[in-house]
């Protein structure tokens, strides 16, 4: 299946460079080379913040990046696969504005206990991903158009369901979930870890994570290939909104509250964490590792230009223009060697 | 088939065949459909428009007031420009996520200009639209030339110019434009304001652009087929770098009928905008695949909007609830398109 897989983008090695150089085996394995750069962006950033902020090089700030970090991993891995199928799901942030609201309600109004609460909140997450894989998959409206679409409905019905409430101070297993550590290292880190292992494992040695791949790659090869894409993106969607929902989970825990406004603007910083990790734009090439390096440089960034003493409305124009920057640079080297 | 006896109403419909003689009235309007798909797609929103008004008129009389109808035309005029600008867009295949955080940022600047250091309006208002322009070409440049994609390009612009908007203004209001600048939307010319003229002209004119210009045209075919268009000897770059520039450009223009309407800017203004500008161009009939822009369709897509965020006030439910009905509403109409769409491609 792999192999079904990776010609599209190995098919075109021209082997000008001599066997075994550098730029040969970055052509044979392409996903190295885009972590590559990746993992350099990130060695740059931080070389930079080291000398500009006296803070910036110590443990402390380590685990707060990776605490801080934790939901637009978690959030960034099924972006990634819904990235790889070649669609987009801008609507995340409204769904967990949903499962949050619905996690209040469940806890505080119905006081049902903290395990079953989160159960609600992935479940509702599917839910709303389900509606939007109905839309991309079976009606097969563009994803763009769908979860802009869903993106102002799922909110809405937030807003409907909280009615403006805040909820807070919940009992004390949820919290412990937000701000508990385990061996000195923060809690959301352990569930983004297990999310990443377990997004990785599903992306590369499941069936279902490499139809993905291949519905990505190219949908007609994939169906003639005799893969249902209909129900591969389905199910990428339904994944992602359960995932949303997840990120809900350490969002309400960590903040030991709920409402309706929470995840706004959250899609902005997601999307950017996946495509700076190297996840193809078109489709076909997802690499869960990228993700997580791209969330450590948007983490890098935001904390060392906060401790640089910049305003903190920097953060938004730099990310904008990193964003494009890198797409751009990608989109020039792979346009000259990649096809 | 299977039947021995043959089927007296079957040998019937053999004899009847469409084709046979006289093609019966579905026959000839799916086929003369066919050929008009645009006056189809018109014709539908119209429709839709009319039945909007009679059923918030049945709800209230008041509905259909000259008071009433100016409230809405006034409050449709910026997203009237906003829908023209975005179906050039669109029809080339593109999308812009930006103009939310442009019209922020043209806001901001005239905030800046006009309130903070007391310049005369009207260089400012130059300024202003040169500043939109300017970044409509920014999104243009990065679409056209170095061909990432629209999606990524606004979606980095978003964050770029609604960033730069905070760090020009922080959570400051800047309000109390003087009276030459809200002259736009409070002066009155035959009962109706500035603001209405300009989107019909601007209306009239993007009509014009797209449909009897030569770059109007092109911007229609590379959104049909980039390559086809590229071989016909269209500078596809050229084209798309034109169209962001203009959504830019009326982005600025929105702003000031905005500006002199609400008589206050902040950096977070006209938050989410760009859901309504392209939900109305969808609404209006404009192809989502590109290659087909209805600029009158986008007008009483505008208008639709206008009327069922006015006439869901007059029912009386709350936002939240309007916001609901509003993203179901695009949600079916979009789902129908991409229907109606994959039908005509499979029978065509």
């Amino acid at each position: 299946m792999s192999t079904a897989v990776s010609p599209q983008r190995n098919g075109g090695a021209r082997d000008r460079a001599p066997e075994g150089s550098w730029r040969n085996l970055l052509r044979l394995h392409p996903d190295t080379g885009v972590l590559l750069s990746s993992l350099a962006i990130l060695a740059v950033l931080i070389i930079v913040f080291s000398f500009t902020s006296e803070q910036f090089f110590s443990t402390t700030v380590l685990v707060n990046i990776l605490n801080q970090m934790a939901i637009y991993i978690i959030a960034g891995v099924g972006m990634t696969l819904v990235m790889t199928s070649g669609g987009i799901d801008i609507s995340i942030g409204s769904i967990i504005g949903v499962t949050a609201t619905l996690m209040g309600i469940l806890l505080i109004d119905a006081g049902v206990p903290a395990l079953l609460a989160v159960l609600g909140a992935l479940v509702v997450g599917a839910i709303c991903g389900a509606f939007n894989g109905f839309l991309v998959a079976v009606v097969r409206v563009p994803p763009i158009i769908v979860t802009l679409g869903t993106f102002t409905l799922f909110r809405g019905i937030a807003y409907m369901l909280g009615e403006g409430r805040v909820y807070m101070r919940f009992a004390e297993p949820l919290p412990w979930l937000g701000d508990g550590r385990i061996l000195a290292v923060p809690v959301p880190v352990y569930i983004a870890l297990l999310t990443v292992i377990g997004g990785q494992f599903f992306l590369t040695s499941t069936r279902l994570g490499q139809r993905i791949t291949a519905v990505g790659g190219n949908e007609e090869a994939a169906r003639l290939a005799g893969i249902d894409v209909v129900r591969t993106k389905f199910l990428t969607y339904v994944i992602m909104g359960s995932l949303a929902g997840l990120t809900t989970v350490v969002i309400v825990a960590r903040q030991d509250a709920a409402q309706a406004v929470m995840g706004t603007g959250i899609e902005l910083h997601v999307i950017a964490a996946v495509i700076l990790g190297g996840t193809s734009l078109f489709g076909g090439r997802g690499l869960i590792l990228g993700t997580v390096l791209g969330a450590l440089i948007l983490g890098v960034l935001n904390t060392g230009l906060l401790l640089s003493g910049v305003v903190q409305f920097w953060q938004l124009v730099a990310i904008g223009i990193l964003l494009i920057v890198v797409v751009a640079l990608r989109i020039a080297r792979e346009g000259t060697e990649g096809k | 088939m299977t039947t021995a006896e043959p089927d007296p109403s079957a040998m019937q419909a053999v004899i009847d065949r469409p084709s046979a003689k006289r093609p019966g009235f579905a026959a000839l309007w799916q086929r003369w459909g066919g050929d008009h798909p645009n006056f189809i797609s018109l014709a539908t929103t119209a429709l839709l428009l009319v039945a909007l008004v009679i059923i918030f008129t049945l709800v209230n009389e008041r509905f259909v007031s000259w008071r009433n109808i100016t409230i809405v035309l006034n409050q449709s005029a910026s997203f009237v420009i906003l829908g023209v600008g975005m179906t050039f867009v669109i029809t080339t295949k593109g999308i812009d996520l930006s103009i939310g955080a442009i019209v922020a940022l043209v806001g901001t600047l005239l905030g800046l200009f006009i309130v903070t250091w007391q310049w005369p309006v009207l260089p400012a208002v130059l300024l202003g639209l040169l500043a939109g322009g300017l970044c409509g070409a920014f999104n243009g440049i990065c679409v056209a030339r170095f061909r990432v994609p629209p999606l990524i390009v606004t979606l980095g612009t978003m964050a770029l110019f609604r960033g730069i908007s905070f760090v020009l203004l922080g959570h400051q209001i800047l309000f109390d434009f003087p009276d030459s600048m809200l002259w736009l939307a409070r002066a009155r010319i035959f009962g109706l304001s500035p603001t209405i003229y300009l989107a019909i002209l601007v209306t009239a004119w993007g009509w014009f652009f797209l449909n009897k210009t030569r770059t109007g045209q092109a911007m229609i075919a590379v959104g049909g087929n980039e390559e086809a268009a590229r071989l016909a000897g269209i500078d596809v770059a050229r084209i798309k770098f034109i169209a962001y520039t203009l959504m830019g450009l009326l982005s600025a223009l929105a702003t000031m009928v905005w500006v002199a309407r609400m008589n206050s800017v902040q950096a977070a203004m006209a938050y989410g905008i760009e859901f309504h500008a392209i939900a109305l161009v969808v609404l209006g009939g404009t192809s989502l695949f590109g290659g087909r822009g209805l600029i009158m369709g986008s007008l009483m897509g505008a208008v639709i909007l206008g009327i069922l965020e006015n006439g869901l006030v007059i029912v009386g439910l709350s936002s939240f609830v309007q916001q609901v009905v509003l993203g179901f509403i695009f949600i079916a109409v979009v789902a129908f398109r991409t229907l109606q769409f994959r039908e005509g491609q499979v029978t065509r």
